[in-house]
C-alpha cells in the first residue's frame, strides 16, 4: 500500500494543512482525504503542486509499504 | 441536468400512480365489459382480473422507486449506490410482473404477450443497472482522486 507522509513534511516546513490546501488549490477536505490515506489516486498536477510548495521530492511524501496479510 | 424534464417525469409518475389507484377500484367493471365484448368466458375474465390485482403490487413498488429515483436526480447525486439499488428494485418488479402474467396466461392467453414484454423490460432495466453500477464506481474513484 502507498502511505502519504504529508504530516511529516508539513511539520518540517512549519505549514498548516489549510495553508497548503489553499496554496495548491484544493479544498481542506480533499487534503484531509489525501493525508488519511483514503484517496484512491493522486493527479500528477496535484503532486507537482505539493512538491513545489513543500520544496520536496515525491519520495518524501509517498512511501510504499507491503500490506500485511 | 434540465429540471423541466425531471419535473415532467415526476408529474407523469404521480399521474400513473393516480391511474393505478383508479384502476384498482374500477378494474372489475372494466374487465367484465371488455371480456363480454370479446366473448371471453368466466375463466378468462377472472384470470385477467387476478393477474391485474397481483401485478398492481410490483407496479406500485416500481412507481414508488421511480419517484425516489427522480428525487435523487433532483438533489444532484444521481450516481450513488442508492440509485443503483432503486433501479434494481424496478428491474425485479418488471420480472415479477412477467412471472405473474405468465401464470395468468394459462387462464387468459393474451397475457403471454405482456409477460414477454415485461421480461424484455427486466433485461433492459437490469443492463441499465449494471451500467449505473459501473458509473457509480467511476464517480467514486473520481471523487477520491485528489
Amino acid at each position: 500500500m502507498i502511505i502519504v507522509n504529508l504530516d511529516v513534511m508539513l511539520a518540517k516546513r512549519k505549514m498548516s494543512s489549510g495553508e497548503l490546501a489553499e496554496r495548491i488549490g484544493i479544498t481542506p477536505a480533499n487534503l484531509s482525504i489525501l493525508k488519511t490515506g483514503k484517496a484512491r489516486a493522486i493527479r500528477f498536477s496535484t503532486l507537482e503542486s505539493i512538491c513545489k510548495e513543500l520544496s520536496c521530492q515525491p519520495a518524501d511524501i509517498l512511501e510504499y509499504r507491503e500490506e500485511e496479510s | 441536468m434540465k429540471k423541466t424534464s425531471v419535473i415532467l417525469c415526476t408529474v407523469f409518475v404521480i399521474l400513473f400512480l393516480v391511474v393505478l389507484v383508479a384502476l384498482l377500484v374500477l378494474a372489475p367493471p372494466i374487465v367484465l365489459g371488455l371480456g363480454l365484448r370479446l366473448g371471453w368466458n368466466e375463466r378468462n375474465i377472472s384470470g385477467l382480473l387476478y393477474a391485474f390485482y397481483c401485478c398492481s403490487v410490483p407496479v406500485a413498488v416500481a412507481l414508488g422507486a421511480l419517484l425516489l429515483l427522480l428525487r435523487n436526480i433532483r438533489s444532484g447525486c444521481p450516481f450513488s449506490k442508492r440509485t443503483g439499488a432503486l433501479i434494481g428494485v424496478i428491474s425485479w418488479c418488471c420480472a415479477a410482473v412477467s412471472v405473474i402474467t405468465l401464470v395468468g396466461s394459462f387462464f387468459c392467453f393474451p397475457l403471454i404477450f405482456v409477460s414477454v414484454i415485461m421480461a424484455f423490460m427486466f433485461l433492459i432495466v437490469h443492463v441499465v443497472r449494471l451500467c449505473f453500477r459501473a458509473a457509480t464506481e467511476l464517480n467514486e474513484e473520481n471523487s477520491l482522486t485528489i
